[in-house]
């Protein structure tokens, strides 16, 4: 198995994943758990461009290097997704409890995170694959779109994850409100007035919870009063802003006067919706003409 | 419709489905078995519609009703394959699972209030739900299509029957995607989170890689079948996990929002 010349194979591949779990044992002892915070823009614009330079890089030289031929073969696609779903199996089956140590918060743990950036790069190898070929044939277009849609949608959602801003913003009936409090519970101005009308919450006879609802007027930055209603499943956007119906004073129930709104910016957010459509796009094709079979091989 | 009145149209169905499947293995009867078998379908559909319209709401909220559908997919998904691709047996064996699932309901019905709480009223509630029992079906077709490779044709399986069961897991893992991703725009809509490694959401992503690494792998070593078949049922495995069995797993029930 030399890195140039033998051709790298499904066993190779099971190797090469036990080799980048130990690293990632070994990343975790000496580096710590992988701090996502360290990612926001532009770190994650940096590495995103680092990223993708490597595998344009590595399918231009998969002819001269057996590992980059393999990288975006089926060959590799199988032990890497094997892996990933190992690690995943893992989370699956242990609380997530940071508390508990490296188990207890896998997506920090990075033989977690080597797999998936294995993985990803496999996708993103084989998507190039079919993007050359797609010129020559349009059978690829279903192979294209699964393969070009899940890297984006990984890509994105992982670089992103560091951009996104979340606030929990509480709103008194009859009162204006225009700071918001991040996860730490600190404070910040959102740029937003929020004045809180009425806050509604109906039950069925059982007691149970029918329905939610904040009567809100957002002043925002073009200075225009905006009524609205927010309610579950209902967002409202003001700004960039989407604004959640995300809690209320649960002792008073039906006669609270406090709505607590999440407000949520993800600037990522519209390239991660594009991967998705592809993938759904792909899902559906494939569905129609089913996957490649190479029985005669 | 009531809950109470399942049992008829359970009983009718299932009886339907056994003449329809006896018929198919009499062989030369394709037309008569597929119409009986159909019929049986078409008065299973008709109790959820009763469900659906009585309930004022998609009967998709319990674990009770998920199965339902479940039962319906399977049976729907073994008159595909008995249409597309003639096994005789295929009709007894979907009606074989669609009836412990019956019964199963019939043990143990759950609860089937009118009730439906805020978050899941939704527009995307229901092609949600539906769309993953159909893949669940259609991949209960594929996991019986393993055992019968495994068991019965032990190496002596048809590029046919390899076919089948390749097309059975494009069909599912297309509805699979469809399932996951319809759930990652609507928690968007819902909380602002598109995917928050939520324990259901967790073993849906390992559902969604182990049938992944099943077509992979049928392209990496298209004559290893017997290695593809243990990868179907290890993946429908995870399948079950995701479906019903995190709820009796203590690392999940803690922090699920899909406990129900």
């Amino acid at each position: 198995m030399s890195l140039f010349s033998k051709p790298w194979k499904l066993t190779s591949g099971f190797i090469f994943g036990g080799v980048l779990v130990v690293a990632g044992f070994l990343l975790q002892i000496l580096a710590g758990p992988v701090r996502w915070g360290l990612l926001a823009s532009p770190v994650n614009l940096i590495l995103l461009a680092v990223f993708i330079a490597f595998i344009i890089f590595a399918y231009a030289l998969k002819g001269k290097v057996a590992f980059f031929a393999w990288l975006g073969s089926s060959a590799a696609a199988v032990p890497s997704i094997a892996c990933t779903l190992l690690m995943t199996m893992i989370m699956g089956l242990t609380a997530q409890i940071p508390e508990r140590g490296w188990l207890g918060n896998m997506i920090t743990f990075w033989p977690f995170v080597l797999c998936y950036i294995w993985m990803t790069a496999v996708v993103g190898m084989v998507a190039v694959n079919h993007l050359r070929r797609l010129s020559r044939s349009w059978k690829e277009i279903p192979a294209v779109l699964n393969h070009l849609g899940l890297f984006v949608t990984l890509v994105c959602a992982t670089l992103g994850s560091a951009d996104k801003r979340e606030l929990e913003m509480m709103l008194k009936e009859g009162e204006t409100q225009t700071v918001a409090a991040r996860e730490d519970g600190t404070t910040i101005q959102t740029g937003l007035a929020v004045r809180l009308d009425d806050f509604t919450m109906e039950t069925y006879p059982s007691g149970m919870p029918k329905r939610f609802a904040s009567d809100v007027v957002v002043t925002g930055k073009s200075g225009k009063a905006i009524p609205g209603v927010i309610e579950v499943n209902k967002p409202m956007e003001v700004d960039g802003w989407k604004m959640y119906l995300y809690s209320y004073d649960e002792e008073a129930g039906t006669e609270s006067t406090i709505s607590i709104l999440q407000l949520v910016k993800d600037p990522w957010l519209p390239f991660v919706y594009a991967g998705i459509f592809m993938m759904l796009a792909g899902a559906f094709l494939m569905m129609i003409v089913g996957f490649k079979k190479e029985e005669t091989k | 419709m009531s809950w109470d009145s399942f049992i008829w149209f359970a009983a009718a169905s299932v009886i339907l489905w056994i003449i329809g499947s006896v018929l198919a293995w009499a062989g030369g009867k394709r037309t008569a078995a597929m119409s009986v078998y159909g019929l049986g379908i078409a008065v299973f559909f008709s109790f959820i519609l009763a469900m659906w319209i009585s309930l004022e709401r998609p009967p998709l909220r319990t674990m009770g009703e998920t199965r339902l559908w479940y039962s319906f997919f399977l049976a729907v998904a073994g008159m595909i394959v008995y249409s597309r691709w003639k096994y005789k047996w295929i009709l007894s064996f979907g009606t074989l699972m669609a009836t412990v699932f019956i019964v199963v309901n019939l043990m143990k019905p759950e609860i089937h209030s009118k009730a439906l709480m805020p978050a899941l009223q939704s527009p995307w509630f229901a092609p949600h739900v539906i769309v993953y029992m159909f893949s669940y079906g259609v991949l209960g077709a594929a996991t019986i299509m393993a055992l019968y490779i495994l068991i019965f044709k032990k190496g002596k399986e048809t590029s046919e029957d390899m076919a089948t069961t390749d097309n059975l897991v494009a069909t599912g893992m297309a509805f699979l995607t469809f399932g996951m991703l319809f759930g990652a725009l609507w928690a968007q809509e819902a909380w602002g989170t598109y995917w928050g490694w939520d324990s259901k959401e967790t073993w849906a992503a390992i559902t969604w890689m182990a049938y992944l690494l099943y077509i992979h792998f049928r392209i990496a070593r298209p004559k290893d079948h017997q290695t593809a078949m243990w990868i179907l049922l290890l993946a429908f495995i995870c399948l079950q996990i995701c479906w019903w069995g995190i709820n009796y797993l203590p690392s999940a029930h803690a922090t699920s929002v899909h406990v129900y």
